[in-house]
């Protein structure tokens, strides 16, 4: 396995990225300015189903109007994370803070799914169901968590 | 100018809660969280507001109310970043006071909340009318571009 990320992390392509202080600036920008705005656009749609954000719009609504800024940020903050993982894809592929913030991210991100399938449904109610509520919760400690974990990354590669 | 701010960051580094933040190995990582996670929460609701302005969000309100919702957990989010900022910056004031990427961010941040206010106050006006006009979409994609490369800025420090 190590040969393998050894192998792709010196291919021409990534270690192009890699020797340009140009263009791993500019997939590490864009992956900190789009986790910001995933992170911070959760967050405030899991603060709403606490009944602290946008208390005088229905939940169905404020997901329509949040949710597809979620996906697009979350889109680019992997493609952008993902680039710069293969950057260093020899050393990070065996850290443990690079597998338990892949770990984290991924729970995260199911977690992010199943709020948005469930928006449309509690939007409906009266009332937020405390399955709602309860999801919002473990949602920001996941992406809370996911910022900790990486900040660890960073600090593998000289950015913490 | 340098006389009298340098003088004043070796003091600044030099106190108690600046000393605990540079001198221990595990408040760092969660002072960077608490920086981290203040400006997830800031540049995520301040983008999807402009993002709003720009007419790129789906409209369920007008842009007005939109902003309205989000303002106060923008702020909060903005208060956890200049604390985390902060203590941050106290741990390693003459370095960081020294470093060119930071006399790039510092300025621009400080444009960049500026020019958030003057955006805020505008938004009652222009979120009024559906569609919104030309200026509302230009101001937004210009605050837009601000924190990104407020944010561009800072991922270079550790850099230079």
């Amino acid at each position: 396995m190590f040969e393998f990320f050894e192998a792709i992390e010196n291919s021409w392509l990534i270690s192009s990225i890699s020797g340009s202080n140009l263009l791993y600036g500019t997939f590490t920008a864009m992956h900190y300015f789009t986790l910001f705005i995933l992170t911070g656009t959760a967050v405030a749609f899991d603060l709403h189903l606490l009944g602290f954000v946008a208390k005088k719009q229905t939940t169905a609504d404020f997901a329509d109007e949040v949710f597809p800024w979620i996906w697009t940020a979350m889109g680019f903050a992997l493609f952008s994370g993902f680039t710069l993982f293969l950057t260093g894809a020899g050393e990070f592929y065996s850290a443990p803070s690079m597998q338990r913030k892949i770990l984290v991210v991924l729970v995260a991100i199911a977690c992010t799914v199943f709020i948005q399938r469930g928006a449309q449904r509690w939007g409906k109610e009266s009332s937020l169901p405390v399955s709602a509520k309860l999801s919002a919760v473990v949602s920001i400690v996941l992406w809370i968590w996911g910022i900790l974990e990486g900040n660890n990354v960073a600090a593998l590669c000289g950015l913490g | 100018m340098n006389d009298l701010l340098l003088p004043f960051c070796k003091w600044l580094q030099n106190q108690p809660f600046a000393l605990a933040v540079s001198g221990s190995l595990w408040a760092y990582p969660y002072v960077q969280l608490i920086h981290y996670a203040g400006l997830s929460i800031w540049v995520g609701t301040t983008l999807l507001v402009d993002l709003r302005l720009m007419g790129l969000v789906r409209r369920r309100e007008n842009a007005a109310q939109f902003a309205k919702n989000l303002n106060a957990l923008s702020w909060i989010g903005f208060t956890i970043a200049v604390i985390g900022g902060f203590l941050l910056f106290s741990g390693s004031a003459e370095t960081y006071f020294l470093n060119a990427a930071f006399r790039i961010k510092f300025p621009l941040f400080l444009f960049g909340i500026a020019y958030h206010g003057f955006l805020q106050w505008k938004e009652s006006d222009w979120g009024q009318s559906d569609p919104l006009p030309g200026a509302a979409k230009l101001a937004a994609l210009g605050e837009i571009l601000i924190w990104l490369a407020v944010v561009t800025a800072a991922t270079r420090i550790p850099n230079n």
